[in-house]
């Protein structure tokens, strides 16, 4: 058990260190010039020197990523050119909110499709079958920002039931109502998104699942369809649900972007475009770092997961 | 019109080079130098520029912003009395990156600013500028040394006074400033003479001198915060509380203003909200008090709507043109730029873009402006166009080149459409978007031959100095590389001296002059597409302010000088 | 094997598919697509790029009409016009990646799930890294420094669409590579590529199919908001043109509806398709209990037999046509007795205990006739009785105790479940029973049992496992169905030893299934021989052994089982295959295969004759004993 602890952060490590390198080296392959945003065009020469050298600029990419990656490990992860506030400090401020975010549409998402997919796959072809893709698909292929602007547009102007922005969110435990209030809106936009694709994986694995002979046994026992679909066909139909999750904490990150702007949240989407835009390296390589060892994480849980829900791979077996 | 995402993205990075995004005047020194409101721009310019609907009115200039309001609001207050508390939030469309006084600011962070400070001086109706933190500016003869003198007992929020040795530590930062310095070349250096008075003294006459005092400049710091990028302690009406970079700010009421019974509201938030149709929504459902609408939808559609008030600016902004590089083929042949200008049918572009509500430009003058003189600049003639293009081509060689532009979509419609003005009249035009993340400035100091430009104007003409006078060749700010005696004396007579009169005539010449030799196509005065939208109950936005010793002061909506101070919500 | 045969097989002659008006509807909006995208150029319409405000032709934000069916754009622009020109992009981009990394992925997953090792973890820690890594940063950087043509965002839209394919190819593979058919083709001396090749791609087009169809409208949703956030492809797309606009929604909404109308179509049709090719490839239509139909009246037993089963029909609807898999079987059996349903594999034999339980791994079935089991009518009692009946007075046990036991539950929560549900009884008592029937049925350590899984335990144990759970509630009635089928030699005779023992010792009435007469003789009291969903002869034991009248009974006789051979291959000594049961012959179904079939046979169905404990259908019953009529192998 250690040794494979040891082996996944073994290999955690080298992930982290191929992919913040290069975010650095795919930093520097853009052009511009943050001295020269600092400073504008018109700085002498000297000074734009004497700035990037203060900025750290001037010294060679391995060396200033080998700095960074130095500080990093000492958890300092270097501060904006143009804020000269820290990435932790920026970091700190976005990520809860974005983490909120993506854990309320994962929640949205799963509370809407789950129960669709499951009267879907009873009746396949069914109207609540069809009626249901359709409806996830249209809202899979409506972009999330004409979404985000009817929805505010119905709930929040017309309705005057959520907010069309995202203030002074108070935390979880000060305020809870008035948090989710505030971040219904977002959530809901992100999770629509995901609802179809949820939906499709689950249905199809559910009804993979339900041919199964011990599910045929299993009516044959005399044993009810909702008891059979909760207890012997949802459990092993939810493997690719799960590993669908997992792969998405990366791709929710461009997801959440979009709802972020539309919303006006300040989170870890926004930060992160902010920094490759502006050349960032420190800001943007922190907030790249923080998302990798997030995936790897989730995904380590979702590997647990995976054991809780078939034994079989407990063993080994698969 | 949309997709403002990306250009606002960008206008943060090029807003850090010092303001640029799509006003180029902007960095931080060129824009010093372009005059008072240098460093900053106005709000929204990235994301809009484009609109729609047609119907200009008279070019008439300033308008009476009273009629533009949608209700009775327009006397700001004539039949209703100021009560003081309340909190508003605020729409910010650009980020903030700090607070620097010596770095460039950007836009968003001015926003902020303004709540917080109160510049030295104020601009006033009529293009002129009074004292506003300062009891007094006073020239000598020459207008070669300013004696600038405070009031007595004003305080920085940290408890600090405002004295002359804070006052020189502010200007001297300034002055020697990596980024602001280029604004105050011509100042030599900045002396206390007394407890409360310090003389400002040039190497050269500079009559317009206070005007550069409306923004930046005159913006005063406590001594011991100055060049501190996330703290902001001034002397204003409000305090900054807390900035959160992508988020946005909440700034208090300072108790102990110096000016009694101001101001009335308890505390402002400003919200950064990138999206304008969220901006827009959030507005109607309440969720915001108002914002600085950056483009011309909002005006049109907000007018008939009694639910919002629009106050329209009427004052100084910027100008759209595009820059001709005089220094490489096919745009050093007067010929070819008189053709592309006769070729560009600016009352297209200001009825598809601008829904008519801007007027076209001549020059960085408004027709309303102190200095703004007539001239024959060439009018939409695409016969004469293509005639002047075709008599290029028949001696030299085919007319073709690129224009740059920064990559703003909003921006890029407007482009395409005046190329296709270009293509008839028989140019062979590429149209060339500037690398995502790279700035206007670096762009445009490389090979161009056409850039698509947002010139910053100002109060006062001098502002236009450090970008045409060409210094004898030396001047890397003047962008079209030309040289012309009749610009430089022009601009010469402007800046040494004070008096309109004297002024007036150099500026004529100036204007003629580049309406003669075209280094800048000019489309419009975009003055007419900047205004506030707020709530009703809102009062104190529109056009004027009241300066502390009375009579009139340019309000939040007309260019730079934008005052929180007066600003009330009824309860 | 089960899942394999499921995709393979069952693909009933003909495939005369209905793919529905949605399926074609889609065909032909992509056809239109596809027309209009080809001769854009020659077709009469505007010039995309044309400017109404210019050209005077449209207005701008002109209302969809006559003259522009979609409206006009920001600057008057013909925006049919517009969202034709976005046509070739959306899909150059949309099929071209998905195909590319459909197919590299899939590679790269297939490689890295066989060949495992060192292949399998660098190619997984590089998805990861792939995955991990922001796209987004990928994509700003590599389009400032290579532009934003089309043929850029191919490769950046590949790139990091495959690493998503790679991982579900590499888990598809890994979970078939276990499979049976795998290991056998691997024992067999099949080389690695034909193994990939034969076996394993076609299994696994389905889920990339699957896949796929999400991935190509992930593609071109990508392409919108990355045209919203202004950093998309150079030229006309329907994401810019959403994107454009986007801040005209409230005035003008036809700008961004109507592209985004179409690429909803699109996306939607892409995937309509999709669904549609994979019917085809693999038709299923799929267990729903609900969608079971009872016809008929019901025929009420002589005597108080515990399974009571008379001209049962049952019709399975398939895409293909209707599968009369059960065609009008009786027989009664009381307490104690037990029938050996005897046939070749399709012949319906398994297909008639389903229908006694009602539980299908087909949606559609129609049931005809009379089922009683403990006197309940288990085709037109109240649901909640039927199930009851099922719970108490039923066990089964299935031919692959493999798959008949759930995975990811303990043996003790499925032991203990019918007890609970069924038989009334607390959780502590069922527990102690389950015990008790562990023992019973001669599993060791039955408390170290009950607490594992499925996977710990041999094939022979999970046999006595699920045996133990059909006795649970003491049934009256057990249908074993082929039990000892998958099993090895030894086993097998332990199972069907403790199955005899515990008929003698509960008294249990017993339905046999098997196609391996071995086992009926010296087990059963009776024996069915099924032929073509019906049953052809049946009558006791010992008399159809040692007479049997049916031609295909004698030469089922004269064919030896053979224990090597798979559980579904049929009897190969029997020259010829059973009719189709979709497309039944009139006269007798054996016809086509009997020595002595003649024009009465091949036109007039043989009805059931002989005496009543000794029924057959046949026109030349045979009189001798059956010696060497079959010709051995």
């Amino acid at each position: 058990m250690t040794a494979a602890i040891v082996r996944r952060l073994l290999r955690l490590a080298v992930i982290v260190l191929i992919v913040t390198f290069t975010t650095f080296l795919l930093l520097d392959a853009t052009p511009g010039d943050p001295a020269v945003w600092k400073l504008g065009i018109n700085a002498d020469p000297e000074l734009l020197a004497q700035t990037r050298a203060e900025l750290g600029l001037d010294r060679p990419l391995l060396v200033r990523y080998l700095d960074w990656l130095g500080d990093a490990a000492r958890l300092d992860f270097g501060e904006s050119f143009f804020t000269e506030v820290s990435s932790w400090t920026l970091i700190r401020r976005a990520l809860p909110k974005t983490i909120e975010l993506m854990v309320l549409a994962e929640i949205m998402a799963l509370a809407i499709s789950v129960p669709l997919a499951i009267a879907a796959a009873r009746r396949p072809g069914s109207w609540i079958d069809r009626w249901s893709s359709g409806s996830a698909f249209a809202l899979l292929a409506l972009p999330a920002f004409i979404l985000a602007l009817y929805l505010s547009y119905v709930f929040a102007v017309r309705l005057g039931w959520f907010p069309t922005i995202v203030t002074d969110l108070p935390g979880l435990n000060e305020d809870p109502l008035e948090n989710l209030r505030q971040m219904f809106l977002p959530a809901l936009t992100l999770a629509l998104n995901l609802v179809a694709v949820y939906l499709r994986l689950l249905r199809s694995d559910l009804i993979d699942t339900l041919q199964e002979d011990y599910v045929m046994l299993a009516q044959a026992r005399g044993l009810g369809d909702r008891r059979i679909m909760w207890r012997h066909v949802l459990r092993p139909s939810s493997l690719n649900l799960t590993t669908a999750i997992g792969l998405n904490v990366a791709g929710l990150i461009g997801g959440a972007l979009i709802v972020e702007r539309f919303f006006a949240i300040n989170g870890i989407g926004q930060l992160l475009i902010v920094s490759i835009v502006g050349k960032e390296f420190f800001v943007a390589s922190a907030i790249v770092l923080l998302l990798t060892v997030a995936y790897v994480v989730v995904n380590f849980c979702v590997d647990l997961l995976y054991s809780v829900l078939d034994p079989r791979i407990r063993s080994g077996i698969r | 019109m949309v997709r403002r995402t990306m250009a606002a993205m960008l206008s943060f990075a090029l807003v850090a080079a010092g303001c640029g995004g799509d006003d180029p005047a902007t960095d931080g020194d060129a824009t010093s130098a372009a005059d008072g409101d240098t460093l900053e721009r106005p709000e929204g310019t990235d994301s809009d520029v484009a609109g729609d609907e047609g119907g200009a009115d008279d070019g008439g200039d300033l308008e009476d912003p009273d009629q533009l309001t949608s209700e009775g609001e327009g006397q700001a207050g004539a039949d209703l009395t100021p009560v003081p508390g309340g909190e508003v939030t605020w729409g910010l469309t650009n980020d903030g990156t700090g607070f620097d006084t010596t770095g460039a600011v950007a836009p968003g962070s001015i926003r902020i600013i303004t709540a917080l400070t109160d510049p030295l001086v104020a601009g006033t109706p009529g293009g002129g500028w009074a004292p506003n933190l300062a009891e007094s500016l006073t020239p000598n003869e020459d207008f070669t040394v300013w004696t600038i003198t405070l009031r007595p007992g004003v305080r920085f929020h940290d408890g600090e006074p405002v004295d002359a040795e804070a006052l020189v530590a502010n200007l001297e930062a300034f002055r020697t400033g990596p980024v602001s310095g280029f604004a105050f070349t011509a100042v030599d250096e900045v002396v206390a003479v007394d407890e409360l008075a310090a003389e400002v003294r040039m190497n050269t006459p500079w009559g317009a001198f206070p005007f550069i005092l409306i923004n930046q400049a005159g913006w005063l710091v406590s001594p011991s915060t100055l060049g501190t990028n996330d703290d902001f302690v001034s002397t204003g009406p409000f305090m900054l509380e807390s900035w959160t970079p992508g988020d946005g700010a909440r700034v208090v009421r300072n108790p102990d203003y110096w000016r009694e019974g101001l101001p009335y509201l308890d505390a402002i938030n400003f919200k950064f909200i990138p999206e304008q149709p969220v901006k827009r929504q959030a507005l109607e459902a309440g969720d915001i008090d108002g914002y600085i609408s950056p483009g011309d939808q909002d005006i049109l559609d907000f007018l008939d709507d009694d639910g919002v008030d629009v106050w329209i600016g009427e004052a100084s902004a910027n100008e759209y043109a595009y820059i001709l590089n005089t220094a490489v083929a096919p745009t050093n042949d007067i010929r070819v730029r008189r053709g592309l200008a006769h070729a560009i049918d600016r009352d297209l572009v200001i009825d598809t873009f601008r829904s008519g509500l801007t007027e076209k430009a001549s020059s960085s003058q408004t027709p309303g402006s102190l200095f703004h003189h007539e001239t024959d600049y060439p009018d939409y003639d695409p016969e004469l166009a293509a005639e002047l293009i075709a008599e290029y081509e028949a001696e030299v060689e085919p007319v073709q080149f690129s224009v740059k532009l920064e990559p703003n979509p909003a921006v890029r419609e407007v482009v395409d459409l005046v190329a296709s003005f270009w293509e008839d009249a028989g140019a062979e035009v590429e149209i060339e978007e500037i690398g995502g993340g790279q700035s206007a400035l670096t762009a445009i100091s490389d090979d161009f031959q056409v850039f698509s430009w947002f010139q910053f104007s100002s109060i006062d003409p001098d502002g236009d100095y450090p970008f045409f006078h060409s210094d004898g060749g030396s001047n890397i700010l003047n962008w079209s590389n030309l040289v012309s005696e009749k610009i430089d004396e022009g601009l010469d007579i402007g800046r040494a001296n004070a008096d309109p009169e004297t002024r007036r005539p150099g500026y004529a010449t100036f204007q003629e002059a580049l309406a003669e030799e075209l280094p800048i196509l000019w489309i419009d005065h975009l003055n007419g597409i900047e205004a506030a939208v707020t709530r009703p109950e809102l009062h104190g936005i529109g056009p004027r302010d009241e300066l502390p010793d009375g009579g009139e002061a340019l309000g939040m909506i007309n260019g730079s000088f934008f005052t929180w101070t007066d600003v009330w919500l009824e309860q | 094997m089960a899942s394999v045969s499921r995709w393979r097989a069952v693909t009933p002659a003909g495939r005369a598919l209905r793919l529905g008006t949605a399926f074609w509807l889609s065909v032909a909006w992509i056809a239109l697509l596809v027309f209009l995208g080809v001769f854009e150029d020659v077709l009469p319409i505007r010039d995309a790029d044309a400017r109404g405000i210019r050209t005077g032709e449209v207005e701008r934000f002109e209302g969809p009409g006559w003259n522009a069916w979609f409206g006009g754009g920001p600057q008057g622009e013909d925006q049919l016009a517009r969202v034709v020109a976005g046509i070739r992009p959306a899909l150059t981009l949309g099929l071209v990646v998905t195909a590319l990394a459909a197919l590299v992925g899939g590679a790269l997953g297939v490689t890295a799930g066989y060949a495992r090792g060192r292949i399998d973890a660098v190619t997984t820690a590089a998805i990861d890294i792939a995955l991990a890594f922001p796209a987004l940063v990928l994509l700003i950087a590599v389009r400032s420094t290579f532009g934003n043509s089309l043929l850029v965002f191919i490769a950046i839209f590949t790139i990091t669409s495959i690493p998503p394919y790679a991982r579900i190819v590499r888990g598809a593979t890994l979970a078939l590579a276990e499979r049976e058919f795998v290991d056998a083709a691997r024992s067999m001396g099949a080389s690695t590529r034909r193994i990939l090749l034969k076996e394993l791609a076609p299994n696994l087009v389905l889920p990339v199919l699957s896949f796929a169809a999400i991935g190509f409208a992930v593609v071109i949703l990508t392409e919108g908001a990355l045209a919203f956030l202004g950093l998309s492809i150079d030229q006309v797309t329907w994401g810019a043109l959403i994107a454009e606009g986007t801040g005209e929604i409230r005035n003008h909404p036809h700008v961004a509806l109507v592209p985004a109308t179409v690429m909803f179509m699109t996306i939607l049709a892409f995937n309509l398709v999709g669904d549609g090719l994979r019917e085809l490839t693999a038709p299923r239509t799929v267990a729903t209990v609900r969608r079971l139909e009872v016809e008929g009246d019901r025929v009420a037993p002589v005597g108080e037999p515990v399974l009571h089963v008379h001209d049962l029909r049952t019709t399975l609807h398939t895409p293909a046509g209707p599968v009369h898999a059960v065609d009008g079987v009786g027989f009664d059996l009381s307490a104690g007795e037990a029938l050996g349903i005897v046939g070749e594999s399709g012949s319906g034999k398994t297909m008639v205990l389903r229908s006694i339980v009602g539980a299908f791994p087909l949606a559609g079935v129609t049931r005809a006739g009379t089922v009683d089991v403990c006197g309940v009518d288990m085709l037109r009692a109240p649901r909640a009785v039927v199930q009851h009946t099922l719970g108490t007075c039923v066990g089964m046990v299935s031919q692959n105790p493999l798959t008949a036991l759930n995975p990811t539950r303990r043996i003790e929560a499925q032991i203990v479940e019918p007890m609970v549900v069924h038989g009334g009884l607390d959780r502590k008592a069922a527990r102690s029973r389950a015990l008790e029937l562990m023992q019973h049925v001669g599993i060791p350590a039955p408390e170290r049992r009950l607490r594992e899984y499925p996977h710990q335990l041999s094939g022979g144990m999970r046999q006595r496992v699920t045996i133990a759970i059909a006795l649970a509630n003491r049934p009256q009635v057990l249908l074993a169905d082929e039990p000892t089928t998958a099993l090895d030699v030894t086993v097998q005779n332990q199972i069907l030893e403790l199955l005899g023992r515990l008929r003698r010792e509960e008294r249990m009435a017993m339905v046999l299934v098997t196609h391996d007469l071995a086992v009926v003789h010296g087990f059963t009291d009776r024996v069915a021989i099924m032929y073509a969903g019906q049953i052809v002869e049946q009558g006791p034991t010992e008399e159809i052994f040692s007479n049997p009248r049916h031609q295909y009974t004698i030469a089922l006789m004269g064919s030896i089982p053979d224990l090597d051979l798979p559980s579904h291959s049929r009897l190969k000594t029997i020259v010829g295959s059973p009719p189709s049961l979709t497309d039944l012959p009139p006269g007798c179904r054996f016809a086509e295969r009997c020595r002595f079939a003649d024009e009465r046979c091949r036109a007039e169905a043989p009805p059931a004759t002989g005496p009543a404990r000794h029924g057959y259908r046949c026109w030349h019953p045979g009189v001798e004993p059956p010696v060497e009529v079959g010709r051995g192998r």
